[in-house]
């Protein structure tokens, strides 16, 4: 008896009966959805907190306004050595820890009404200032968003070159430090927003004389409602995304699960039919020692596998990561139960038409068991994509992490930024939720219950 | 082995070839399983009666303590008075009589037994009343390891039990044919292919007591409610309790996880196992059943019920297992064991006291230990007692 | 079959790419490669990535590694330590760190310093000393922090508080909390308003010190005259003099005893249970309630929360006028808990010197600056914590203000005991927390002495 996702019960409900199971199904999905709801609606957000007083679900959309008011205060340059120098700081007046006194008074102001036709730029001559002759690996200056979301395109104008910004999308309110980087930079940091430079024409991509810059060219870019309101959606997933090797995680995630799945249903279906079918002498002594260690916690075993793999010379490769986990007691325990729940005859008609073990193994129990070894399949994938604390202990650098991992880099000792985190979660759960939304049978197909009776 | 063939070797070649072959099916798993599974768990076994704090690999830092790891584990310290003594002996003799009515029918007692039996019982009365009137005082010497055993009973027996009842009613309601069943089922299924890490840190902001969404939502039910009762005359407030503090509320913790548990597993594997099964009830079955004149709660008591018996077996075994192995992630995730230990299970002491606490490898697979033998004892018991009602 | 071969296919397609970009041995023939391990956490990647990259811009003859580890990073670092595959040069807290250092895993670093004369008279002496251990030095300070308060303006105005924050003491500092719970209005709307947030095991230590206790003394056995001297945690035999005889007590044997339930002890945490009414309920503990109390504070619904210099980045993002506060002062003075990041070098490096000059320059002017402007700890070199660079004229808040507070900060010397100390007094902490009605509820006495009574007999092994 196989199970089928789109089969059911023959019998037809009553339009009362149907309609009170309608009604339960439909609170108990609601139940389902809210803690997943929460979790995009948090994703979908832009900033840190669930801080709104009462409860907003969505995100904010950006108004219609064809207007911006930015300011900028505080521009400076950072040297190799961390230095800053101060290019222009607009208020040299304001002073104290009043928070309102040190940023906004006397800073740079945008007012852009794009509709007007302004002029919708702001420059900054740096020419006459005397700068020292130093080297710059990133400009830096503050800014103050309006929530419009409406671009800033930052262009730093020097003798025989020009740098561009990508276009910088001001989304946020309030101030926030301004990152643009001559260099690249591996990893960006959060809590602020990074820009890359793309030098025109092309150089080496390495430090700027500070002296060779003559302006600083602030442009607001008009933008669209609707992209706009993508920017905004998309900031944490983004963020999240810049600031971890995710890529690498998923490759590395979707190798070590495949080739774990694929080898222990491999060796689960050999061993299940030599414990299921063939006789050899310790077979059962054998089979009770399988179902004792599948009682044993993974705790006490982590250690001792470890350094097995340090003996081995294994620690720290692929192969730390997929062979321990190729060979499951808990694999073969089921497939033999399915195994022993075939019906006998076909396999005898084999043998009596001359098929070895190999070929009976092959072209009549394989064929005949794959929903169980769909079923088995599922669930080592499930439970290797999520696994965290052995490739943890398996494994140092970067290159060999995997995606569980990646996402607890987002738990910060001292704060967690919800909305980045669920990005993260997110864009970790997404494949397999992908998967499974488009090819249900895949996960379910194989279901199987007489696999699971002795 | 064609039939020609077979004469050309003698018999006793051929027994053994065959031998040969079968061992080599097995011998890929077999020895990967004996490489890194049995091995390692052997290590543990022998580290359950060493103490090794882990300064060095070496095998000079593994100190030799016998059953030290195990007395220290299950070690009671007991002072007691002579009456109470003799309630407590009382009280072990009235176990094992218990055990053996257990193990034979009453009626096949004979009339002297009987009268015994109904004197232990006398007897663990007294042993009852000397314990709650503090004759006896007993004091664990490792009281967290009780409590996180405890613990762990206490989610295994709410998990599993709220799993079986809940995910049949789910495949029942799930089985039936409707337009958006498709759509039902999969959302159901959802949390099964989320990765659990994210999930438990989304069930710990949902769950804060202040601004999480489950607290707002029952703050926002009872002004409601309130506002009902005074618009039609009641009193200005007129319920005035406050939401639970799920996490941090010794309390309200365990029910926490197992609601988060139910959750998580209503829709998913269990659920589509008991699917599978319903599927694979005959409905000539309900059909008789149903021309019989039974009721839906007969029909379900006399078909459904037996019908998946031995998934509902299954779900058992495996529950209590993985039940009694399971708890870490959500503890460490989301209370680091709190508050006062409430969350605290088996899993997570032995992590606890292999990584974070003592950094003690032996004990902690001491208690790996003493928790496979309880495993091993439930899950035989299981097997003895499950099996007979499952072979209808 | 055709599912099989699809996957062995993708299996090895994925595998020989992955295998393929690996990046492989990037350092070239005549560099040295060290390895260099910090927590992984995303700030400290992007933070130590550009460290690391600028000294070997500086340094061509060496190739550093970087190793961020996720996860708990302690239990990373002993698995490395264990079994011999440490990273040449790595993080450490002051938590751990007599811990490794009592086992033999850190390189002592006395000679290098003596060598090169370098100095560490620019290092704030608590963070110095955080990284020495009976008297030798194991490794170098990077950045200090220390528990601070961060409180809500609008919320003191509306309670009507004009205290200075910097400077309450006790009284007026429960005041503050008891005034400020309640209704209030933020944005239009009524909620209820907490005055200040629970104190976590560890936080309750402040306290403590404030009335004047402590949990662990250190006493130095005089070898003239055999006098127990009760001494500060960093004193050492060789530097401290007998009271009764008034020599110099070299060669002196050091001892540590539970000391937890003096008088000033209990007034400090009964100080602390009665400002418990005015907080918010428990969020489960440890790891996850300054988040939660991060939400409240940010809506407005909090008056005051505990925070340290790692704090001024998220609350820049909040729409709340916040400042920054001092711990009140007790009876035993205003004290708050001292906590230093720093680096180490491993005893088994096979690159002594190399790793010293990155040590040297991960502590040194340069990367003090890059941290300083990163803002999430204090740096330890007095001149950086003092100047523009971390005391930013470009940031709304006063940056002094954390710096300043070095003045309250206590040192406590983390021994090797102290782990399970603190273990003992965390889970006791869980219970005192519990609500009075719980069966398991003790009261502050009893904590105290459940704590004394304990450490003395399974850390110390006395009855």
């Amino acid at each position: 008896m196989q199970f089928r996702w789109r089969k059911y019960r023959r019998g037809r409900l009553s339009l009362l009966q149907a309609t009170l199971v309608r009604a339960v199904l439909l609170i108990g999905a609601v139940t389902m959805a809210v803690p997943f709801g929460w979790m995009v609606c948090t994703a979908l957000k832009d900033k840190r907190t669930m801080d709104s007083e009462p409860y907003r679900w969505l995100p904010k959309m950006p108004s219609a306004d064809p207007t911006v008011s930015w300011s900028v205060d505080y521009l400076s340059a950072s040297t190799p050595d961390f230095e800053d120098v101060v290019l222009r700081d607009f208020d040299e007046t304001a002073a104290g820890d009043d928070r309102a006194a040190r940023q906004g008074a006397g800073s740079l102001s945008m007012a852009v009404d794009f509709a007007a036709d302004q002029t919708p730029d702001r420059t900054i001559d740096l020419s006459s200032a005397e700068l020292p002759d130093t080297p710059v690996s990133m400009l830096a200056f503050w800014l103050r968003g309006d929530g419009s979301g409406h671009h800033l395109r930052v262009t730093v104008h020097g003798d025989g070159f020009v740098y561009r910004a990508d276009d910088l999308p001001v989304g946020f309110e309030g101030w926030k430090e301004v990152h643009c980087y001559f260099r690249q930079e591996q990893f960006d940091p959060l809590g602020r927003e990074v820009v890359p430079l793309r030098r025109d024409p092309p150089g080496d991509g390495g430090y700027v004389s500070l002296r060779s810059i003559r302006k600083v060219e602030l442009t607001a870019v008009a933008e669209p409602l609707w992209s706009r309101a993508w920017q905004r959606w998309t900031y944490s997933f983004r963020k999240a995304w810049q600031s971890m090797p995710f890529g690498r995680f998923y490759l590395n995630s979707l190798f070590v699960s495949l080739a774990v799945t694929l080898g222990q249903v491999l060796t689960s279906a050999l061993a299940g039919y030599a414990f299921a079918r063939l006789r050899w002498p310790g077979r059962d002594k054998f089979f009770l020692m399988y179902l004792a260690t599948m009682m044993i916690p993974a705790a006490v075993t982590i250690v001792p596998t470890f350094v097995l793999m340090k003996m081995l010379g294994w620690f720290d490769t692929y192969r730390a990561l997929i062979l321990p986990l190729l060979f499951s007691a808990y694999g073969t325990f089921m497939l033999r139960q399915f195994f022993l729940s075939l019906p006998a005859d076909l396999e005898d008609a084999a043998r009596i038409d001359g098929c070895g073990k190999l070929r009976v193994w092959l072209h009549v129990i394989l064929p005949l068991s794959k929903p169980a070894l769909a079923t088995l399949a599922t669930f080592t994938f499930l439970g290797c994509w999520g696994a965290f604390q052995w490739p943890l202990f398996a494994t140092q650098s970067m290159h060999m992490k995997v995606l569980p991992i990646g996402l607890s880099a987002f738990q910060d000792k001292f704060s967690v930024q919800y909305n980045l985190m669920m990005a993260a979660s997110l864009i970790v759960m997404l494949p397999t939720l992908a998967v499974f939304l488009f090819n249900q049978r895949f996960f379910t197909r194989g279901i199987q219950l007489s696999g699971m009776k002795e | 082995m064609t039939g020609p063939a077979m004469r050309t070797v003698s018999a006793k070649t051929a027994r053994r070839l065959d031998t040969l072959t079968s061992v080599l099916f097995c011998l890929p798993n077999l020895i990967g399983v004996l490489v890194f599974v049995v091995l390692p768990v052997s290590a543990s076994l022998v580290l359950g009666f060493c103490m090794w704090r882990a300064n060095r690999l070496e095998l000079a830092t593994i100190d030799w303590v016998g059953l030290g790891n195990f007395s220290k584990l299950l070690g009671l310290s007991t002072k007691a008075s002579i009456v109470a003594v003799v309630g407590g002996i009382a009280m072990a003799v009235a176990l094992l009589v218990a055990l053996v009515v257990l193990l034979r029918k009453w009626s096949g007692l004979s009339i002297p037994v009987r009268w015994a039996m109904v004197a232990a019982l006398l007897a663990a009365g007294w042993g009852v009343r000397a314990y709650w009137s503090r004759d006896i005082h007993l004091e664990a010497r490792d009281p967290q390891f009780w409590q996180a055993l405890w613990n762990s009973i206490v989610l295994m027996t709410w998990g599993v039990g709220g799993r079986i009842v809940l995910c049949l009613g789910m495949a029942m309601l799930l089985n039936q044919r409707l337009r958006e069943i498709v759509v039902h089922r999969t959302i159901y299924f959802l949390p099964t292919v989320s990765s659990a890490i994210a999930l438990y840190i989304l069930w710990q902001a949902l769950y804060h007591p202040d601004i999480g969404v489950i607290n707002r939502f029952l703050i926002a039910s009872r002004d409601a409610f309130n506002g009902v009762v005074a618009a039609v005359g009641g009193p200005e407030t007129w319920l005035t309790w406050q939401p639970p503090n799920w996490l941090g509320d010794a309390g309200t913790a365990k029910p926490a996880f197992i609601l988060m548990g139910w959750w998580h597993e209503m829709g998913g594997l269990t659920m589509l196992l008991y699917l599978a099964a319903l599927q694979g009830i005959p409905e000539q079955l309900y059909e008789a059943a149903e021309i019989d004149g039974a009721n839906a709660w007969q029909r379900f008591r006399a078909i459904t019920w037996p019908m998946v018996g031995p998934t509902t077996f299954f779900i058992l075994i495996m529950g209590v297992i993985r039940g009694f192995q399971g708890g870490f992630q959500q503890a460490y995730i989301m209370t680091r064991g709190g508050p006062a230990g409430a969350t605290t299970t088996v899993d997570y002491f032995i992590y606890n006291r292999a990584f974070f606490q003592d950094q003690d490898l032996g004990y902690a697979s001491a208690a790996a230990w003493v928790l496979f033998a309880l495993i091993l004892v439930l899950t035989l018991i299981n097997w003895r007692y499950g099996q007979r009602k499952v072979h209808y | 079959m055709r599912t099989f071969l699809a996957a062995v296919i993708v299996i090895a397609a994925l595998g020989i790419y992955l295998l393929a970009t690996q990046p492989g041995e990037t350092a070239r023939e005549d560099q040295t490669r060290i390895r260099f391990a910090f927590p992984g956490d995303v700030k400290a990647i992007s933070l130590f990535s550009r460290l690391a990259n600028r000294f070997m811009e500086l340094n061509p003859d060496i190739h550093v590694k970087l190793e961020p580890n996720v996860g708990d990073f302690r239990q990373i670092i002993k698995r490395d330590l264990v079994a011999d595959i440490a990273p040449d040069v790595f993080f450490s807290d002051d938590d751990y760190f007599t811990v490794f250092a009592d086992d033999g895993h850190y390189l002592c670093l006395d000679e290098l310093i003596a060598r090169e004369g370098y100095d560490t008279a620019p290092f704030y002496a608590p963070a110095a000393e955080s990284f020495r251990w009976k008297g030798k030095t194991y490794g170098l300070p990077f950045g200090w922090g220390c528990s601070l308060l961060l409180y809500n303006r609008q919320a003191l105005r509306d309670a009507g508080i004009d205290y200075d924050p910097t400077k309450w003491t006790w009284e007026q500092f429960a005041e503050t909390v008891r005034r400020c719970t309640g209704p209030a209005t933020v944005k239009g709307q009524t909620v209820q308003r907490y005055g200040y947030m629970r104190d976590n095991s560890s936080h309750a230590m402040c306290s403590l010190w404030q009335g004047g206790g402590t949990i662990l003394q250190k006493a130095i056995v005089c070898p003239q005259c055999g006098r127990r001297n009760d001494v500060p945690d960093v004193a050492e035999p060789d530097t401290a003099t007998c009271g009764r005889c008034g020599r110099k007590m070299t060669g002196g044997e050091a001892e540590w005893r539970a000391a937890c339930d003096s008088p000033g002890a209990l007034a400090g945490i009964e100080y602390m249970l009665s400002l418990l009414p005015y907080t918010p309920r428990a969020v489960a503990s440890g790891a996850t309630e300054m988040p939660a109390n991060q939400e409240l504070f940010a809506i407005g619904r909090l008056a005051i929360i505990r925070g340290g210099p790692y704090s001024a980045q998220w609350a820049a993002d909040v729409d709340v006028d916040w400042g920054i506060g001092y711990f009140p002062a007790g009876p035993g003075g205003r004290w708050t808990r001292f906590y230093c990041d720093g680096f180490v070098i491993s005893a088994a490096t096979k690159h002594p010197d190399v790793s010293w000059r990155l040590l040297k320059y991960l502590c040194g002017e340069d990367a003090q600056r890059l941290l300083a402007k990163e803002a999430y700890h204090v740096p330890v070199r007095r001149a950086v914590a003092q100047s523009p660079y971390f005391n930013r004229p470009d940031t709304p808040w006063d940056e002094s203000i954390f710096a300043g507070a070095i003045e309250h900060v206590r040192f406590q010397r983390k021994i090797p005991e102290w782990d399970e100390a603190s273990q003992i007094v965390d889970r006791n902490f869980g219970l005192l927390m519990l609500e009075p009605d719980s069966p398991k509820h003790i009261s502050a006495a009893e904590y105290l002495s459940r704590c004394q009574r304990e450490i003395e007999r399974d850390v110390f092994d006395r009855e």
